[in-house]
């Protein structure tokens, strides 16, 4: 397995200056523009992660079920990634195997160009149940620090990471409660400050905001998108809101019914900084959405199950 | 974790990563708790053959399924297995009848509930065992010494188990019954009663293991009729291969009880959440 | 505030009326068994010397606690490995339950047998008997350790030991101490058996040769002092479980105050 402080040795995309690590996130610099016009010049970033011929197959014999059939797609510094699917399609399945928890029964996942064994190093992961997510038995603070402890880190360096991200996710004085204690939306920050304070290659995210109410998750895709451009980080969005999918990303990939394949994937170049009320009012946002609903809804008639 | 490579072949199951049948399953299901058993009684069967541990106090498995079988065959063990039965059962009908209604009555109201229930957590946490000597002044050696002394010990978990479920009803369905005008008593039956009874079924699995528990001590420590004082018996003739006969005979006697109680919990609670996907 | 200080004044109200009518009702009582509380107190002064606790109740309580501390440690290593293999949860089953459901008194004649009357056969009784509820609540603790969570350190590259350390056994902790409180009945349960049946000390013992000689007085102070040892071994049991989880109390009751 792979731990923290080795990755960190590794030439990333991060320390190349592509996507920046929080510590200097708070400095307005040129990285932040360049974040926040992905799109135009996504094609000269290097790969951070990438799915070839990803397949998942549960059972064997008469039984077996094919999941993901062969999904390829490649995932560059910096770039929001947004996945949607018809519902049943193996969107959580294609994240597990993504970040190593379930082994592919066909294809790879290379990160950095290399082909990732076990959990794939690097990388976050946002799960959808945050409340089954978070350790109830530890404070806020501690829940954040948790993954950096054992990792090598200087202590005060880790208390830092953690009061970092944290107030980047506007829970700077939570620190000393315990996750349930907080809202819905709070907890799911809570999981996100966990992950920044990781500093992942890439942020993978699973449905994080499909059980909260419409407005938690506004507020909540906002603070994502804001995080994004001051960090750069990658971010891979699993997410059956067709909406949302268009919003944050700078790519949306759409995908099949089981077995599932890529789709099609769209460019989304709306522009950045987005906000809940004119971007989601641009002619462009409301095309885009109808495209991907076109697609979803295509999909689900031919659904093999209905 | 190493071990999870990459790959490329179709072969691997993404859950089990094995590559057996389902027929080798299915096979190694039952054969190898089976062959565990097997190897555990081999092992002991040379232990003993071989005086590794001093024969004389571990006789080897053969002459204990000797003694069992020819054990078997006489009429006093099956009086005395009788004898202990019975008192378990008339001692889990005075338990079910007093424990249920007296829980659920308990349960009933929250001030009620509130008074009562640390007092009975820590009740049932005094080692019944202690009222025996009293009891023994009050009744002599005999079937009413042991029923009451069953009764004693195995009360507490099932009316417990009773007062629980009884809070924990849900008022929702109360209030539908309420407003669809259900009378008091059949609300009981069918409301009640019905969300009662996962806890109700809990609650008489442990009560119904105590309570065997009990009905052998009572003939083990103060004589009289029933297994425990079979077991004395044997151990003070010394006759060893007897003796691991019958405390073989009571923890299988032991296992019926807890797989029928345990048995019929699944039952009541098919339906609950603590069962659902619980089949590993 | 008044609300915390009804809390615990209505729950303590019964053991207090109980024990005060115990008293009042037995005041006059002229049975031979039921003693006045008032002749029993007086009665467990007399019985309870420092000669007589040197002797009946400390060899007691060595065993009590030698094979509890004993039980707690196997119990929990057995269950947990147990709760993470599949493959010995079920090979091992037949076994499991079959030592399980054993009446734990069958055995203390063969305990008898194999290591001789005195208190290392009290312990290791005492740890046969206790060691089960416990082996049997922490495997399924273990077991119920929530997927998501055990996940989510697993994406973090939290090593296997660290995940087992810091995610699983405490997912698992309030299982685990609902199980050593069970077994704290079983213990004291076992090691007063064993003393009546094999001991020529001990407070089963003392109960025991106190109700045959019929002094109902000791009898009664016997009887009182297994119930305290039980009760202060369960008082330990509930601090231990209160400064381990506290969390838990907290959150159960945040779940039960929710809609």
């Amino acid at each position: 397995m792979m731990r923290a402080s080795d990755r960190d040795d590794r030439p990333t995309p991060t320390e190349s200056g592509f996507a920046m690590p929080i510590a200097t996130a708070s400095e307005p610099t040129s990285e932040q523009n360049s974040a926040a016009t992905a799109p135009r010049n996504a094609q000269e970033r290097p790969v951070v992660l990438e799915a070839r011929h990803l397949g998942v197959t549960y059972g064997r014999g008469r039984s077996a079920v094919t999941a993901i059939g062969d999904v390829s797609f490649q995932a560059r510094a910096g770039e929001f990634l947004s996945i949607v699917g018809p519902s049943g399609c193996g969107k959580t399945t294609l994240l597990k195997a993504l970040s190593g928890l379930l082994r592919p029964t066909t294809g790879e996942v290379r990160v950095n160009g290399t082909p990732a064994s076990g959990v794939t190093p690097g990388v976050a992961m946002v799960f959808q149940e945050y409340t089954r997510s978070l350790m109830p038995w530890q404070k806020v603070r501690a829940n954040v620090e948790f993954p950096l402890r054992g990792t090598g880190l200087p202590k005060r360096e880790l208390a830092a990471r953690a009061a970092k991200a944290l107030s980047e996710v506007g829970l700077a004085d939570v620190g000393d409660k315990y996750p349930w204690q907080l809202s819905g939306g709070m907890q799911q920050r809570v999981a996100i400050a966990r992950a920044l304070a990781f500093q992942p290659n890439v942020l993978l995210m699973d449905e994080p905001f499909a059980s909260l109410d419409a407005q938690v998750r506004g507020d909540l895709e906002d603070l994502l998108l804001h995080v994004h451009a001051r960090t750069g980080m990658t971010i891979i969005l699993v997410t059956h809101d067709i909406d949302e999918s268009v919003y944050l990303g700078d790519r949306v990939i759409a995908l099949s019914h089981r077995p599932t394949r890529v789709r099609t994937t769209i460019d989304v170049d709306l522009p950045r900084p987005r906000d809940q009320i004119h971007t989601k009012a641009l002619g462009g946002f409301i095309d885009l959405r109808t495209r991907v609903l076109e697609l979803i809804v295509a999909e689900r008639s031919v659904d093999p199950d209905s | 974790m190493s071990t999870r490579a990459v790959v490329s072949t179709a072969s691997a199951d993404p859950r089990t990563g094995g590559m057996r049948s389902g027929a080798v399953r299915r096979w190694s299901r039952w054969a190898e708790p089976a062959l565990v058993v097997l190897a555990l009684a081999a092992c002991w069967q040379a232990v003993s053959v071989l005086d590794v541990l001093p024969r004389e106090d571990f006789p080897p498995v053969t002459a204990i399924l000797q003694a069992l079988v020819s054990d078997l065959q006489t009429s006093e063990l099956w009086a005395a297995v009788g004898a202990s039965m019975e008192a378990w059962v008339l001692g889990m009908l005075v338990v079910v009848s007093i424990g249920v209604p007296v829980g659920m009555l308990l349960g009933a109201s929250s001030i009620s509930y509130r008074m009562s229930y640390l007092t009975l957590e820590f009740v049932r946490t005094i080692p019944g065992i202690a009222a025996l000597p009293i009891l023994l002044f009050i009744y002599g050696i005999g079937q009413d010494l042991t029923v009451s002394f069953v009764v004693l010990a195995a009360l507490w978990p099932l009316l417990i188990q009773a007062m629980y479920g009884m809070r924990d009803v849900d008022p929702v369905a109360i209030e539908t019954a309420k407003v669809y005008g259900v009378g008091h008593i059949r609300r009981v039956l069918l409301v009640d009663l019905p969300s009662c009874l996962p806890y109700l079924s809990t609650g008489l699995r442990l009560s119904g293991t105590f309570a065997l528990i009990f009905a052998i001590a009572t003939s083990l420590i103060v004589g009289g009729e029933g297994l425990g004082a079979e077991m004395a018996r044997a151990a003070v003739v010394g006759d060893r291969p007897l003796l691991y006969a019958r405390v073989l005979l009571t923890g299988l006697i032991g296992l019926v009880v807890a797989l029928g109680l345990t048995t019929l919990e699944r039952r009541t609670l098919r339906w609950h959440v603590s069962q659902r996907g619980a089949q590993s | 505030m008044i609300k915390k200080l009804i809390g615990p004044a209505t729950s303590l109200a019964a053991p207090v009326t109980l024990v005060a009518a115990w008293w009042i009702l037995s005041a006059g009582s002229t049975s031979p068994y039921f003693l006045p509380l008032s002749d029993i107190v007086d009665g467990f002064q007399q019985t309870w010397t420092t000669e007589r606790m040197e002797d009946d109740l400390l060899p007691t309580v060595r065993a009590l606690g030698v094979g509890f501390a004993v039980a707690v440690v196997t119990g929990i290593a057995t269950g947990v490995a147990l709760g993470l293999s599949a493959r010995a949860r079920r090979d091992l089953r037949p076994i499991t339950e079959f030592l399980r459901s054993m009446p734990v008194v069958a055995l203390v004649p063969i305990g008898l047998v194999v290591l001789g009357p005195g208190q290392r056969m009290e312990a290791a009784l005492v740890a046969f008997a206790a060691t089960w509820p416990i082996l049997v609540s922490t495997s399924d603790g273990v077991r119920a350790a929530d997927r998501v969570m055990i996940d989510t350190a697993r994406v973090y590259g939290v090593s296997a030991r660290r995940r087992l350390l810091r995610v699983t056994i405490p997912a698992a902790m309030p299982q685990v101490m609902a199980g050593v409180r069970i077994a704290v009945a079983a213990a004291v349960g076992t090691v007063i058996v064993a003393n009546m049946l094999a001991s020529s000390s001990g407070l089963g013992y003392l109960v025991i040769s106190a109700q045959q000689s019929f002094d109902i007085q000791e009898t009664w102070s016997g009887l009182l002092m297994i119930g305290l040892v039980g009760s202060v071994l369960t008082c330990t049991v509930v601090l231990a479980e209160r400064v381990l989880l506290g969390w838990h109390r907290q959150y159960r009751s945040l779940e039960r105050t929710a809609p």
